[in-house]
Protein backbone atom coordinates (compact mmCIF):
# COMPACT_ATOMS: atom_id res chain seq x y z
CA UNK A 1 0.00 0.00 0.00
CA UNK A 2 1.18 3.86 -0.69
CA UNK A 3 2.38 5.25 2.25
CA UNK A 4 4.14 8.43 0.69
CA UNK A 5 4.39 11.47 3.20
CA UNK A 6 1.73 13.25 1.13
CA UNK A 7 -0.34 10.84 2.71
CA UNK A 8 0.10 11.59 6.15
CA UNK A 9 0.29 15.34 5.88
CA UNK A 10 -2.60 17.01 7.55
CA UNK A 11 -5.25 18.55 5.02
CA UNK A 12 -5.81 22.12 4.21
CA UNK A 13 -9.54 23.39 4.33
CA UNK A 14 -8.32 26.45 1.37
CA UNK A 15 -11.52 27.55 0.21
CA UNK A 16 -13.99 24.65 1.36
CA UNK A 17 -15.31 26.45 4.27
CA UNK A 18 -16.74 29.47 1.99
CA UNK A 19 -18.45 26.17 -0.32
CA UNK A 20 -20.20 24.99 2.22
CA UNK A 21 -21.60 28.76 3.04
CA UNK A 22 -22.38 29.06 -0.87
CA UNK A 23 -24.23 25.65 -0.87
CA UNK A 24 -26.17 26.63 2.27
CA UNK A 25 -27.55 29.45 0.96
CA UNK A 26 -27.83 27.83 -2.72
CA UNK A 27 -29.55 24.89 -1.01
CA UNK A 28 -32.29 27.32 1.30
CA UNK A 29 -32.82 29.29 -1.73
CA UNK A 30 -33.85 26.22 -4.28
CA UNK A 31 -35.90 25.09 -1.33
CA UNK A 32 -38.14 28.11 -0.80
CA UNK A 33 -37.94 28.44 -4.89
CA UNK A 34 -39.64 25.30 -5.69
CA UNK A 35 -42.20 25.14 -3.10
CA UNK A 36 -42.92 29.21 -3.93
CA UNK A 37 -43.39 28.45 -7.88
CA UNK A 38 -44.92 24.97 -7.96
CA UNK A 39 -48.56 25.09 -8.13
CA UNK A 40 -50.16 22.22 -6.57
CA UNK A 41 -50.16 19.28 -8.61
CA UNK A 42 -53.61 18.18 -10.41
CA UNK A 43 -53.51 14.60 -9.15
CA UNK A 44 -51.54 14.92 -5.73
CA UNK A 45 -52.23 18.39 -4.73
CA UNK A 46 -49.34 19.65 -2.37
CA UNK A 47 -48.14 16.49 -1.89
CA UNK A 48 -45.87 17.20 -5.21
CA UNK A 49 -43.64 19.59 -3.08
CA UNK A 50 -41.89 16.41 -1.30
CA UNK A 51 -40.24 15.56 -5.04
CA UNK A 52 -38.02 18.17 -4.40
CA UNK A 53 -36.81 16.97 -1.51
CA UNK A 54 -37.04 13.06 -1.83
CA UNK A 55 -35.84 12.77 -5.38
CA UNK A 56 -32.81 14.83 -5.16
CA UNK A 57 -32.10 12.89 -1.83
CA UNK A 58 -32.34 9.48 -3.68
CA UNK A 59 -30.18 10.87 -6.57
CA UNK A 60 -26.90 12.25 -4.23
CA UNK A 61 -26.96 8.39 -2.41
CA UNK A 62 -26.83 7.26 -6.04
CA UNK A 63 -23.99 9.54 -6.30
CA UNK A 64 -22.32 9.14 -3.27
CA UNK A 65 -22.14 5.52 -4.27
CA UNK A 66 -21.27 5.99 -7.04
CA UNK A 67 -17.98 7.86 -6.20
CA UNK A 68 -17.53 4.63 -3.34
CA UNK A 69 -17.37 2.48 -6.42
CA UNK A 70 -14.94 4.52 -8.08
CA UNK A 71 -12.78 5.38 -5.01
CA UNK A 72 -12.25 1.73 -4.09
CA UNK A 73 -11.31 0.09 -7.69
CA UNK A 74 -9.07 3.62 -7.49
CA UNK A 75 -7.67 2.12 -4.04
CA UNK A 76 -7.69 -1.65 -5.44
CA UNK A 77 -5.80 -0.46 -8.60
CA UNK A 78 -3.06 2.02 -6.81
CA UNK A 79 -3.17 1.00 -3.09
CA UNK A 80 -3.03 4.66 -2.21
CA UNK A 81 -4.70 4.80 1.32
CA UNK A 82 -6.42 7.92 -0.06
CA UNK A 83 -8.59 6.71 -2.27
CA UNK A 84 -9.82 4.41 0.75
CA UNK A 85 -10.33 7.63 2.89
CA UNK A 86 -12.40 9.24 0.46
CA UNK A 87 -14.50 5.40 -0.62
CA UNK A 88 -14.72 5.88 3.47
CA UNK A 89 -16.69 9.11 3.72
CA UNK A 90 -18.19 9.34 0.40
CA UNK A 91 -19.90 5.73 2.21
CA UNK A 92 -20.36 7.63 5.32
CA UNK A 93 -22.35 10.63 3.95
CA UNK A 94 -24.35 7.82 1.36
CA UNK A 95 -25.75 6.35 3.78
CA UNK A 96 -27.43 9.40 5.77
CA UNK A 97 -29.15 10.38 2.16
CA UNK A 98 -30.06 6.75 1.93
CA UNK A 99 -31.56 6.77 5.04
CA UNK A 100 -33.37 10.06 4.49
CA UNK A 101 -34.67 8.77 0.89
CA UNK A 102 -36.46 5.35 2.47
CA UNK A 103 -37.83 7.88 5.57
CA UNK A 104 -39.05 10.78 2.72
CA UNK A 105 -40.52 7.68 0.96
CA UNK A 106 -42.32 6.67 3.48
CA UNK A 107 -43.64 10.31 4.10
CA UNK A 108 -44.69 10.20 0.98
CA UNK A 109 -45.59 6.67 0.81
CA UNK A 110 -48.32 7.04 3.67
CA UNK A 111 -50.74 9.51 1.93
CA UNK A 112 -50.35 8.22 -1.16
CA UNK A 113 -50.58 4.35 -0.99
CA UNK A 114 -51.98 4.23 2.52
CA UNK A 115 -49.23 2.08 3.79
CA UNK A 116 -46.06 3.71 5.25
CA UNK A 117 -44.00 0.72 3.86
CA UNK A 118 -44.39 -1.98 1.19
CA UNK A 119 -42.23 -4.58 0.51
CA UNK A 120 -41.66 -3.81 -3.70
CA UNK A 121 -38.79 -4.11 -5.41
CA UNK A 122 -37.93 -0.26 -5.24
CA UNK A 123 -38.33 0.30 -1.55
CA UNK A 124 -36.82 -3.22 -0.85
CA UNK A 125 -33.65 -3.11 -3.15
CA UNK A 126 -32.92 0.78 -1.67
CA UNK A 127 -33.29 -1.05 2.22
CA UNK A 128 -30.59 -3.24 0.93
CA UNK A 129 -28.74 -0.35 -0.31
CA UNK A 130 -28.37 1.11 2.89
CA UNK A 131 -28.10 -2.04 4.69
CA UNK A 132 -25.24 -3.23 2.73
CA UNK A 133 -23.69 0.47 3.49
CA UNK A 134 -24.36 0.27 7.26
CA UNK A 135 -22.40 -3.56 7.35
CA UNK A 136 -19.35 -1.34 4.82
CA UNK A 137 -19.13 1.35 7.73
CA UNK A 138 -19.31 -1.58 10.56
CA UNK A 139 -16.31 -3.31 8.95
CA UNK A 140 -14.24 -0.42 9.04
CA UNK A 141 -14.75 0.07 12.45
CA UNK A 142 -13.95 -3.63 13.72
CA UNK A 143 -10.81 -4.06 11.38
CA UNK A 144 -7.78 -2.00 12.95
CA UNK A 145 -4.98 -2.69 10.15
CA UNK A 146 -5.59 -0.22 7.50
CA UNK A 147 -4.44 -2.41 4.79
CA UNK A 148 -6.93 -5.08 5.05
CA UNK A 149 -9.27 -2.63 6.55
CA UNK A 150 -9.45 -0.94 3.22
CA UNK A 151 -9.02 -4.28 0.51
CA UNK A 152 -12.37 -5.46 2.61
CA UNK A 153 -14.22 -2.39 2.74
CA UNK A 154 -13.41 -2.02 -0.63
CA UNK A 155 -14.85 -5.18 -1.71
CA UNK A 156 -18.13 -4.47 0.09
CA UNK A 157 -18.05 -0.70 -1.25
CA UNK A 158 -17.98 -2.49 -4.96
CA UNK A 159 -20.61 -4.67 -4.18
CA UNK A 160 -23.22 -2.24 -2.92
CA UNK A 161 -22.36 0.02 -5.38
CA UNK A 162 -23.58 -2.62 -7.98
CA UNK A 163 -26.71 -2.79 -6.15
CA UNK A 164 -27.56 1.35 -7.07
CA UNK A 165 -28.36 0.06 -11.09
CA UNK A 166 -30.69 -2.68 -9.89
CA UNK A 167 -32.57 0.26 -7.85
CA UNK A 168 -32.42 2.54 -10.31
CA UNK A 169 -34.19 -0.38 -12.79
CA UNK A 170 -36.14 -1.83 -10.25
CA UNK A 171 -39.42 -0.17 -11.48
CA UNK A 172 -39.08 -1.09 -14.94
CA UNK A 173 -37.77 -4.70 -14.52
CA UNK A 174 -40.70 -5.20 -11.88
CA UNK A 175 -44.15 -4.33 -11.32
CA UNK A 176 -44.16 -2.16 -8.24
CA UNK A 177 -46.27 0.28 -6.37
CA UNK A 178 -43.47 3.31 -6.66
CA UNK A 179 -44.32 5.41 -9.98
CA UNK A 180 -41.61 5.12 -12.70
CA UNK A 181 -38.60 7.85 -12.74
CA UNK A 182 -39.94 10.72 -14.05
CA UNK A 183 -37.59 12.72 -17.14
CA UNK A 184 -37.24 16.00 -18.34
CA UNK A 185 -39.88 15.06 -21.01
CA UNK A 186 -42.27 13.83 -18.91
CA UNK A 187 -42.16 16.61 -16.12
CA UNK A 188 -43.81 19.97 -16.69
CA UNK A 189 -41.31 22.97 -16.67
CA UNK A 190 -42.48 24.73 -13.69
CA UNK A 191 -41.96 21.48 -11.81
CA UNK A 192 -39.03 20.70 -13.55
CA UNK A 193 -37.11 24.17 -12.61
CA UNK A 194 -37.30 23.38 -9.34
CA UNK A 195 -36.28 19.41 -9.41
CA UNK A 196 -33.32 20.14 -11.48
CA UNK A 197 -32.20 23.76 -8.78
CA UNK A 198 -32.20 21.56 -5.99
CA UNK A 199 -30.62 18.39 -7.77
CA UNK A 200 -27.87 21.04 -8.19
CA UNK A 201 -27.75 22.43 -4.57
CA UNK A 202 -27.96 18.45 -3.02
CA UNK A 203 -25.37 17.57 -5.19
CA UNK A 204 -22.69 20.93 -3.88
CA UNK A 205 -23.91 19.41 -0.25
CA UNK A 206 -23.33 16.00 -0.85
CA UNK A 207 -20.02 17.44 -2.03
CA UNK A 208 -19.22 19.60 0.50
CA UNK A 209 -20.15 17.25 3.08
CA UNK A 210 -17.62 14.50 1.69
CA UNK A 211 -14.67 16.61 1.14
CA UNK A 212 -14.97 17.96 4.93
CA UNK A 213 -15.38 14.25 6.12
CA UNK A 214 -12.10 13.19 4.01
CA UNK A 215 -10.71 16.22 5.94
CA UNK A 216 -11.31 15.05 9.31
CA UNK A 217 -10.15 10.82 7.95
CA UNK A 218 -6.82 12.43 6.52
CA UNK A 219 -6.07 14.11 10.42
CA UNK A 220 -6.39 11.41 12.03
CA UNK A 221 -4.43 9.59 9.91
CA UNK A 222 -2.24 12.25 10.46
CA UNK A 223 -2.16 11.86 13.75
CA UNK A 224 -1.87 8.05 14.29
CA UNK A 225 1.10 8.30 12.11
CA UNK A 226 2.64 11.19 14.14
CA UNK A 227 1.76 9.14 17.59
CA UNK A 228 3.25 5.94 15.87
CA UNK A 229 6.78 7.62 14.43
CA UNK A 230 7.14 9.58 17.84
CA UNK A 231 6.67 6.04 19.72
CA UNK A 232 9.49 4.63 17.10
CA UNK A 233 11.60 8.23 17.50
CA UNK A 234 12.03 8.73 13.69
CA UNK A 235 9.27 11.14 13.51
CA UNK A 236 11.23 13.94 11.60
CA UNK A 237 8.49 16.75 11.28
CA UNK B 1 -57.62 15.84 2.44
CA UNK B 2 -55.10 19.03 1.74
CA UNK B 3 -54.88 19.54 5.26
CA UNK B 4 -54.42 16.13 5.83
CA UNK B 5 -51.52 15.92 3.12
CA UNK B 6 -50.05 19.10 4.29
CA UNK B 7 -48.83 17.34 7.63
CA UNK B 8 -46.48 14.96 5.43
CA UNK B 9 -45.20 17.56 3.28
CA UNK B 10 -44.38 19.76 6.11
CA UNK B 11 -42.33 17.03 7.66
CA UNK B 12 -40.63 16.39 4.94
CA UNK B 13 -39.59 19.22 4.60
CA UNK B 14 -38.27 19.86 8.38
CA UNK B 15 -36.51 15.82 8.44
CA UNK B 16 -34.59 17.24 5.36
CA UNK B 17 -33.41 20.27 7.01
CA UNK B 18 -32.67 18.18 10.70
CA UNK B 19 -30.75 15.39 8.56
CA UNK B 20 -28.74 18.20 6.62
CA UNK B 21 -27.64 20.24 9.44
CA UNK B 22 -27.29 17.61 11.59
CA UNK B 23 -24.54 16.64 8.87
CA UNK B 24 -23.17 19.89 8.96
CA UNK B 25 -22.49 20.01 12.79
CA UNK B 26 -21.58 16.09 12.69
CA UNK B 27 -19.23 16.79 9.86
CA UNK B 28 -17.68 20.01 10.90
CA UNK B 29 -17.01 18.57 14.62
CA UNK B 30 -15.20 15.86 13.38
CA UNK B 31 -12.86 18.17 11.39
CA UNK B 32 -12.25 20.00 14.37
CA UNK B 33 -11.84 17.40 16.73
CA UNK B 34 -9.57 15.31 14.42
CA UNK B 35 -7.50 18.92 14.01
CA UNK B 36 -7.35 19.57 17.76
CA UNK B 37 -6.03 15.63 18.14
CA UNK B 38 -3.45 15.78 15.61
CA UNK B 39 -2.19 18.95 17.00
CA UNK B 40 -2.07 17.46 20.63
CA UNK B 41 0.37 14.99 19.12
CA UNK B 42 2.34 16.83 17.02
CA UNK B 43 3.23 19.57 20.15
CA UNK B 44 3.14 16.65 22.89
CA UNK B 45 5.52 15.42 21.11
CA UNK B 46 8.03 18.28 19.39
CA UNK B 47 7.54 20.56 22.05
CA UNK B 48 8.33 18.78 25.47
Amino acid sequence: MTTDRSTFDPPKAGWWPAFGWVSFAFFAFTQVYAVVTSPADRMMGHMQKMMYVHVPAAWVTFLAFGIVLAASVLFLWKEDERHDLIAASAAEVGSVFCALTLILGMLWGRPTWGVWWSWDARLTSTLVLFLIFVGYLALRSFVEDPQRRGQWSAAVGILGAINVPIVWMSVKWWRTLHQLQSNPRSLDPVYLRGLMLNFLAFTLLMVFFIRRRYEAARYERAAEHASQAAALGGYDG
Amino acid sequence: MAESTLGYVVASYVLTWVVILGMLVRVLGAVRQARHEYEAVVKGDFNS
